[in-house]
């Protein structure tokens, strides 16, 4: 690249969109999913684009690349891409740009490879078809760009097929094919969000790497605040189909002017602080669809600061706040709020005394056969090999306590939770609730009773609620079915109380679950669960699939109820930050087994176990003022049918000493009377570590 | 993969043999009926008895079972009932008859239907795609009678350029196949080109094909290199699997248009009471469905990367 | 749920609440054009059908043996005017086409029900109930899948003793049934992990409560359009076996058979074959294009 080229970059922006306005034709008429949208990019600069589901942003980027379907289409309004309007181009200029000089990385990565071709071939075609290189030299890059996406033996990897291959490799592939011709602008949209954390950190490590190495230009978009602040340098905060802010990072993130963004900062748990330091304030109402937007500002209806006459009327453009270079904010009354005066009444998570033990697990297993059918395994003898699922857990749960099972994907949480339900039976050790043994009792033979003692609330709000039923009923069936009320009136009485339980109104009982949203139905779906006489609620990541802004409430609800009816919740959950904030203590998971457990505090500071230093390192903060020591760990999880010997973490461990952590299984050592790690490290070491995440001076309100 | 290959031939095997027992249960379950058959409806029940006793009937029946399915398995088929001649070299003969027909109207449907499938899934919503889905709809909905009748009608009958019946008494002639192949191509055409259709229209909106477009791929190669072997692996398996159904549309078509074939025969067959014709044509049925199964599976498993490797 | 008070108490009855969703289920099927001109299809044969008693016709059955000459428009003797002429009996083909689509249509809706009936219930106990039910119940469905479909009519009616509508409804069922499982299994495999079932599940339901009450449910927009297009193939399947002369049994009109007694005719036979052929092809068209229409408007949603 000589000089005079890069000098001519410097002066004109990669992208640049203006007065961007976009709309999908559907059968209700033509829908403005993007309104008067303005983006510059830099070049070698990473903006982030972040905003709820259904705020515009994938548009965005499918607008880029000139790739809105059909029925989608750009009202009015340019994209320049090196000073050139995309929206002009035609089908050929557009494809010479594709591919070449912009890129794009998916969030479904299993999706986006071709399940039927070799990644070779997938990753070669680009430079044969940009750059016409020959096959072997095509080859070859293709083999240089795998290994600098740090997937090890890229030889290998190039004759494998997609299904081959983890979550987090795929990705890896579908960066390197991004890379492959060099592009100017790298669009990547949601890229991690299908991943387990401790694998996003290596790929939110590799995407930081690429800015720097090529000087690409990023547009990250995410739906979380700290992936952005990880990654990027200026940042576009996005709210149904508008940028409402946008700013440098410390800008936005340390002075936020706009009330969205700040309610959006509000209800995100930081696993720095605590719950009663920093209470979770959620943004009250629910995003408008794209057909019925208020008049003037969007987020009036919801905002605390509207005001009649000033945010309703006309629509609110971008305004430039004075002193403050390149910050900007659609608010009408960005000047007149006094963020300092503003302090909302956050969500309240009370104490609670605990009480007595309620659930025992001692030493239980669940192990899965795999019978091996081959002619080979017959004629041998037939070997079997097992799935250790859950491989000797022991702790307890105390009245009005919340206990969290922090684990990964393969971690065994979804087992425990199958094998307590009684949906499998223990293959070994005892499961106690209040003193009765259920651990080899399947649920057909638990009485309705003990049925309703130990219930269960589910991830995907999608699927918790059966699609043909309306709501009330199915509350009811539960009522009925526990034996909590007979007859007609009285069962339709106590869903209505279930109702005000979870703060629904009654007249949803009627209404089918596709008529309620996201959060709504996982109110339902708590509502159905505490409906019996619950002792026991095992949350299943209740509010991973929900926007940021409901995740708080619904929380905060899950927590209220517990603490009136005094119940042992058990909370299930990848999210540190959202554990941190509910839980009273933390039992840690890998590969069936558990390798820390203790209170929240002590599981939050020093000693760690390496692997649980290494998921606190993962957790992006959107916090400017934490440091994180930075761990990534290597290799792939392995495969539950063939556990490695020792220590189940020694693959993938950072702080591995040597031989003992493959031959022998880790010692569990007592830090303290509820704390205790199970790992070979010496006590000192343990005791001289440092903690991972550093928080810095309490922010001060701008 | 050759596991999986082995598992499945022992499957169909096991398929198989369960259906052959269940023809042997239904043909020859009631012996003095077989008898009846052999010797004729006017026979006398001790001609009968007799009979039986010498052709070795008064063995157990899963004895006599397995004799007969090795006496199928070696050619041994017996003689015809209603033409007195060994079943083998008759039954062969109208096979290859059918063989000629069935080939050539899978062939033709097969070309006829992925092409215009695959181009109408392509491009979906578009003219070609109504007209070819129109045209698909129209003639699933014309049963081989119908058709066969329609086409007659205009062709036989009102501008008299085709023959009506296709039974060769002046030795084999082309031109009295058109109408029989016309008829089960049609038919056949439209399930195939809007299974083809919908297949490849699912595939040219999946993640994958966007991918290959934003890399910047010609149209051309994302459709002929991403999406067509995607696309092929659904109706490529249900195809091979309906050859099943070709066979009775061919039994129609064969009475329609006096076609000397293996459907009419088996239909005669069945009719009049041919036992061992129609044991043999049974079995013979049985074994093309059967090898069409397993053929669709492993194809199936050998387009899909997914099963090939895992 | 139909308690008066209550009703009142939430402003929506639920019994209107259905018949509302059924009346947007037929303004949303507007919206398909094709899916309008099939249901015009079917309904002209089903009201056909249904009126065939009191409609002005002449006795399918009746022979007027001044007019066995086929295909000529013409008047009986007793003054009768045959609109399509009359077969080879001096049957009027008009009376019997209704007559026959009657037939048609009774023994197809009854053999696909039972076929539904069987197939269904095994699909939703192999799909949801699993490991060796699945095993034993999809081997046994691959077996009669095996089994050349023309060749087991012949067999089914053959040895069943002749033709009847029992042995027909019998054989459509032992021929169709393994298809129909097949879907409904795949369907059901597809809901059963979902985590209303787990919900299910986990409050101590019966299986059989959730494979009916759970399961069923949900599956019944893709089960509607096959039986939509299902009740083609059968009625094709039953026009059929009347052709072969293995179906219903004379003398009651059906098309199958109507054209099976023209063609010998040749040439003459034409006008009388003709009618059945469109019928038959008509019918299935509007069911077929119903069915499109369906999932058109289902996939929209």
């Amino acid at each position: 690249m000589s000089t005079s080229d890069q000098r001519l970059r410097s002066q004109q922006p990669v992208l640049e969109c203006k007065d961007l306005c976009l709309s999908y034709d559907t059968r209700g008429g033509e829908v403005e999913a993007v309104v008067d949208f303005n983006l510059s990019i830099m070049p070698g600069e990473a903006v982030g684009l972040v905003g709820e589901s259904g705020c515009g942003k994938s548009t965005v980027a499918l607008a880029i690349m000139q790739y809105l379907g059909r029925n989608g289409s750009v009202v009015s309004g340019e994209i320049n891409f090196m000073g050139r309007n995309l929206c002009a181009m035609n089908e050929a200029e557009l494809r010479r740009i594709r591919g070449k000089e912009i890129a794009m990385v998916y969030q479904e990565p299993m999706a986006s490879l071709n399940p039927s071709m070799k990644i070779g071939k997938q990753l070669i075609e680009v430079p044969m078809r940009h750059e016409g290189l020959s096959f072997d030299k095509a080859y070859k890059r293709a083999v240089t760009l795998l290994d600098e996406v740090n997937l090890s033996d890229p030889d290998m990897m190039m004759k494998r097929f997609p299904h081959q291959l983890s979550g987090g490799q795929q990705q890896r592939v579908l960066i390197a094919m991004a890379l492959l011709s060099r592009p100017k602008l790298l669009l990547l949209d949601e890229p991690t969000t299908a991943l387990d954390v401790t694998v996003e950190a290596g790929i939110v490590d590799l995407i930081r790497g690429i800015a720097k190495k090529y000087g690409t230009s990023l547009l990250y978009i995410s739906h979380n605040l700290g992936l952005i602040l990880e990654t990027c340098d200026r940042i576009t905060v996005m709210y149904s189909g508008q940028a409402v802010e946008r700013g440098s990072i410390k800008q936005v993130f340390d002075q936020m002017r706009h009330p969205y963004t700040r309610g959006l900062f509000s209800s995100i748990p930081l696993p720095g602080a605590d719950r009663h330091e920093h209470p979770l304030v959620p943004i009250r109402g629910q995003l408008p669809l794209p057909q019925s937007r208020p008049k003037g500002c969007y987020f009036s209806p919801r905002c605390d600061f509207a005001k009649k006459g000033v945010c309703d009327q006309e629509q609110i453009s971008m305004q430039a706040i004075a002193g403050r270079q390149g910050h900007v904010v659609r608010c009408a009354r960005y000047n007149e709020i006094d963020w300092a005066k503003y302090k909302p009444e956050g969500l309240k998570h009370p104490v609670s005394q605990r009480g007595g033990e309620v659930l025992v697990v001692d030493n239980m297993k669940k192990y899965y056969e795999i019978k091996d059918r081959s002619l080979r395994a017959l004629l041998r003898g037939g070997k079997t090999r097992y799935i250790k699922a859950n491989d000797g857990l022991s702790f307890s749960a105390h009245e009005a306590e919340t206990v969290a099972i922090v684990g990964e994907t393969g971690c065994g949480k979804s087992t425990l939770a199958k094998v307590l339900m009684g949906l499998e039976c223990a293959t070994e050790g005892r499961i106690e609730v209040k003193g009765k043994n259920i651990a080899d009792l399947p649920v057909q033979q638990r009485n309705p009773q003990m049925i309703g003692t130990l219930q269960i609330v589910f991830q995907n709000p999608f699927e918790t609620l059966n699609p043909s039923y309306s709501v009330g009923s199915q509350v009811e069936r539960v009522l009925k079915k526990f034996g909590i009320a007979r007859g007609r009136a009285e069962t339709r009485r106590k869903m209505h109380e279930m109702l005000d339980l979870v703060k629904l109104p009654r007249a949803f009982a009627t209404r089918k679950p596709r008529q309620l949203s996201g959060g709504q139905k996982q109110r339902i779906g708590i509502a159905r669960a505490f409906a019996g006489d619950t002792a026991v609620i095992v949350a299943d990541e209740p509010v991973s699939a929900l926007d940021v802004s409901v995740q708080a409430s619904v929380t905060a609800l899950l927590s209220d109820i517990q603490h009136k009816k005094r119940t042992t919740l058990l909370f299930i959950s990848h999210d540190l930050s959202l554990v941190r904030y509910l839980s009273d203590r933390v039992l840690v998971m890998y590969l069936g087994r558990i390798v820390e457990k203790g209170t929240t505090e002590e599981i939050f500071s020093p000693p760690y176990h390496p692997y649980t230093e290494a998921l606190l390192s993962a957790v992006p903060i959107a916090d400017t003022s934490v440091t994180k020591k930075r761990i990534v760990l290597k290799g792939e999880l392995p495969s539950p049918s063939n556990p490695p010997s020792g220590c189940p973490f020694q693959t993938r461990c950072p702080r591995k000493i040597g031989k003992i952590c493959e031959t022998e299984p880790p010692p569990i050592k007592e830090i303290s009377a509820s704390h205790s790690v199970a790992c070979h490290l010496e006590d000192d070491v343990l005791r001289a570590m440092e903690p991972v995440i550093e928080m810095g001076k309490a922010k001060t309100a701008a | 993969m050759t596991k999986l290959f082995f598992r499945r031939l022992l499957s169909i095997a096991l398929i198989g043999l369960v259906i052959s027992f269940l023809l042997f249960l239904i043909f020859e379950s009631d012996k003095l009926e077989v008898a009846g058959k052999v010797l004729g409806a006017y026979s006398l029940p001790e001609q009968r008895l007799l009979w039986l006793e010498q052709n070795g009937y008064d063995e157990p029946f899963l004895l006599r079972y397995f004799q007969w399915l090795g006496k199928f398995l070696l050619g041994d088929w017996g003689v015809s009932l209603q033409y007195d001649t060994p079943v083998r070299p008759y039954l062969m003969d109208q096979l290859k008859n059918t063989a000629i027909l069935g080939g050539l109207v899978f062939s033709l449907t097969l070309v006829f239907s992925l092409v215009l499938g695959v181009l109408s899934g392509v491009f979906e919503g578009r003219m070609t795609d109504r007209l070819v889905s129109g045209f698909a709809v129209l003639t699933t909905s014309v049963p081989e009678f119908a058709s066969a009748t329609l086409l007659a009608a205009v062709f036989v009958f009102w501008l008299g350029i085709l023959p009506g019946t296709s039974s060769f008494q002046d030795g084999f002639r082309w031109i009295e196949l058109v109408l029989p192949v016309t008829v089960l191509v049609i038919y056949n055409f439209g399930y195939y080109t809007r299974m083809t259709r919908a297949s490849m229209a699912e595939v040219m909106t999946s993640q994958y094909v966007r991918t290959a477009i934003l890399k910047g791929m010609r149209f051309r190669r994302v459709v002929l290199n991403h999406a067509l072997r995607n696309a092929l692996i659904a109706p490529f398996t249900v195809m091979v699997l309906q050859l099943n159904y070709l066979l009775s549309g061919v039994i129609v078509v064969e009475v329609f248009f006096g076609y000397k074939g293996f459907g009419k025969m088996l239909y005669d067959a069945a009719l009049f009471g041919d036992l061992y014709v129609l044991e043999a044509a049974t079995m013979i049925a049985v074994a093309i469905a059967v090898m069409s199964q397993f053929i669709s599976d492993v194809g199936y498993a050998l387009l899909n990367p997914r099963i090939r490797f895992s | 749920m139909t308690e008066k008070t209550d009703d009142e108490e939430t402003g929506v009855a639920p019994q209107s609440s259905r018949l509302l969703g059924l009346w947007r289920g037929m303004t949303l099927l507007r919206e398909s054009r094709i899916g309008m001109v099939g249901l015009a299809l079917v309904m002209f044969w089903i009201l056909l059908s249904i009126f065939a008693p009191i409609l002005p016709l002449i006795d399918p059955l009746q022979q007027y043996a001044c007019c066995t000459q086929l295909g000529v428009n013409s008047h009986g003797d007793g003054g009768e005017f045959f609109l399509l002429g009359t077969d080879d009996r001096g049957r009027d083909i008009l009376s019997r086409l209704v007559w026959g689509g009657r037939l048609v249509l009774f023994w197809s809706a009854f053999a696909m029900f039972v076929a539904y009936i069987v197939g269904g219930s095994m699909g939703l106990v192999a799909g949801y109930l699993g490991r060796w039910w699945d095993g034993v119940l999809s081997f046994l469905a691959n077996v009669l899948l095996s089994f050349p479909v023309m060749v087991m009519y012949l067999l089914v009616i053959t040895y069943l003793g002749g033709a009847s509508g029992a042995n027909v409804v019998f054989a459509v069922t032992f021929a169709t049934a393994p298809a129909i499982f097949r879907i409904v299994r795949g369907l059901i495999l597809d809901i059963r992990a979902r985590d209303y079932v787990f919900a299910a599940q986990v409050r101590g339901e019966h299986p059989i409560r959730i494979m009916l009450v759970e399961l069923l449910p949900n599956v019944r927009g893709p089960l509607i359009v096959d039986m939509c297009l299902r009740l083609g193939y059968t009625t094709i399947t039953i026009a059929l076996l009347g052709y072969l002369g293995i179906g219903l049994p004379p003398p009651s009109p059906n098309w199958g058979t109507m054209i099976a007694d023209a063609q010998q005719f040749g040439h003459f036979g034409v006008n009388a074959m003709l009618w059945p052929a469109i019928a038959i092809s008509t019918l299935v068209l509007g069911l077929n294009l119903f069915a499109d229409g369906l999932r058109e408007v289902s996939l929209r949603d």
